[in-house]
């Protein structure tokens, strides 16, 4: 028996929306271009044969469907573990430096800060490259590690925090200095 | 120069997969596409790698006798500027609280008040965060050492939690933590016996990490202890129906996955041992 045309409908439209993101979500955890295509094609596969659990917004499909692809990672790579995270890579800094004119002062501080990243925990990598490169808000990125937003926003802010620290930012220390901005970290409702 | 408020943006000026890049295997697409809708939907087949929370969960877990839940509610997190010499800072913590001396808890929960409005940027806090504030009361304020934790309570579960060094918060030598959630119509209320979290996981008040586990507490849930593998045994604030419990430290680091177990005391006398903090 068919599927229902509206189905076939809203899985095709979805398809064309997000499998370019699936890709850019997957090739950011040191996943190989063939590779990633092939995770990407089993996610959306779960997907099509799950287009009934999917939630109507798309920015909470968008969400689930990178959890989807997030326990494929998971589960393909050998010794996962429940508390397994996805690292997350920097471009390096040679492909950055391509074509593009920097100063020394430019390129220093992005050195320093691929070498601050390499030193965050996976976990740590996650958590931030959910927010700051897959573009998700607390709710979604929750939704993808499978913990609730409040979980979540504190994980953030320890993840935000550690960063800090590797590239050495201390807040001033002189008490005649104005109060420092004090960082807010909001989950959309 | 990369700073403490531009750091993203450089983060992602070295995103390896920004969007453009490699997006356009239109014949891989294609094959993908004509494959994947060729297999049949097989609603019953055997679920393979969904997301967590996809998958059916009872909103509520019954436990020892006691009915458990975790509120997934909005919340924001509010960190204060750094106290110098973080270990000093922390040395005063007590495992049992205090009580705040009389006339001291109305200045703590104004202070509280102050710190998440000046804390939440030139605009200060939302709207409603803005009213739930106004109009929510003490609901506990207690002492550990140097530190103040007040608890503001409003409608649906609004929910405040400030936890503060002794010192002017405004200065750039003070240490601060805040955070709310909750509000939302429709929020989750406890029953007699039930404990619902709202706050729970390590968060960083530039003193140093801070694990906190806070919510709604039952009418007849009179208190709550909770066994740290660093600090021994905790003791929360039990009162007016909410609870809190703080430690310096990442106890609370990997737990919201997998919540904690703690003890809880009845008004009859009783005792359970309940998990906190899972989703499920």
């Amino acid at each position: 028996m068919s599927p229902p045309p509206d189905r076939e409908q809203r899985f095709r439209a979805l398809y064309v929306e997000l499998r370019p993101q699936l890709l850019r979500f997957v090739r950011r955890r040191h996943v190989q271009a063939g590779t990633a295509e092939d995770v990407v094609a089993e996610t959306l596969l779960v997907l099509w044969r799950r287009m009934d659990q999917a939630p109507c917004e798309s920015e909470k499909v968008r969400a689930w469907v990178f959890g989807i692809a997030r326990n494929v990672l998971l589960n393909s790579s050998r010794g996962a573990g429940r508390h397994q995270a996805l690292g997350v890579r920097l471009a390096q800094h040679d492909a950055l430096g391509q074509g593009v004119e920097e100063g020394v002062a430019e390129v220093v501080e992005r050195v320093d800060l691929a070498r601050a990243w390499a030193r965050l925990r996976q976990a740590q990598q996650e958590t931030l490259a959910l927010v700051v490169l897959d573009g998700l808000d607390s709710a979604g990125a929750a939704a993808v590690l499978g913990i609730s937003p409040v979980a979540f926003r504190l994980r953030l802010s320890r993840a935000r925090r550690a960063l800090r620290l590797h590239l050495d930012h201390h807040p001033p220390a002189a008490p005649t200095l104005p109060a420092p901005s004090r960082p807010i970290i909001r989950s959309a409702t | 120069m990369i700073t403490a408020e531009n750091i993203e943006d450089a983060l992602r000026a070295m995103d390896p997969a920004a969007p453009g890049h490699g997006d356009h295997d239109d014949v891989r697409a294609r094959t993908d596409l004509t494959r994947i809708l060729a297999s049949e939907p097989h609603p019953g087949a055997r679920q393979r790698a969904l997301p967590v929370a996809a998958r059916r969960r009872p909103a509520v877990r019954r436990t020892a006798g006691a009915l458990v839940a975790v509120a997934a509610a909005a919340t924001a997190v509010i960190v204060g500027p750094s106290l110098l010499g973080t270990s000093s800072a922390y040395a005063t913590w007590t495992a049992i609280p205090t009580v705040v001396p009389p006339g001291a808890g109305e200045a703590a929960a104004s202070d509280c008040r102050t710190l998440i409005t000046d804390g939440s940027g030139d605009e200060g806090p939302d709207a409603a965060t803005a009213a739930h504030l106004a109009a929510a009361s003490t609901a506990l304020t207690e002492r550990r050492g140097i530190w103040t934790t007040t608890v503001l309570g409003g409608d649906n579960g609004f929910t405040a939690v400030c936890v503060a060094a002794d010192g002017d918060h405004h200065s750039p030598e003070s240490s601060w933590f805040a955070s709310t959630t909750g509000g939302d119509p429709g929020c989750l209320l406890p029953s007699p016996r039930q404990m619902i979290t709202n706050n729970f996981g390590v968060g960083y008040q530039q003193a140093g990490d801070i694990s906190i586990l806070a919510g709604l507490a039952g009418t007849e849930v009179s208190a709550l202890t909770y066994h740290s593998r660093h600090h021994g045994v905790v003791a929360a604030t039990v009162a007016s129906g909410r609870f809190a419990l703080w430690m310096p430290g990442d106890d609370f680091e990997d737990a919201p996955t997998d919540g904690v177990p703690v003890q809880v005391t009845y008004r009859d006398g009783t005792t359970a041992t309940i998990t906190l903090g899972s989703p499920e």
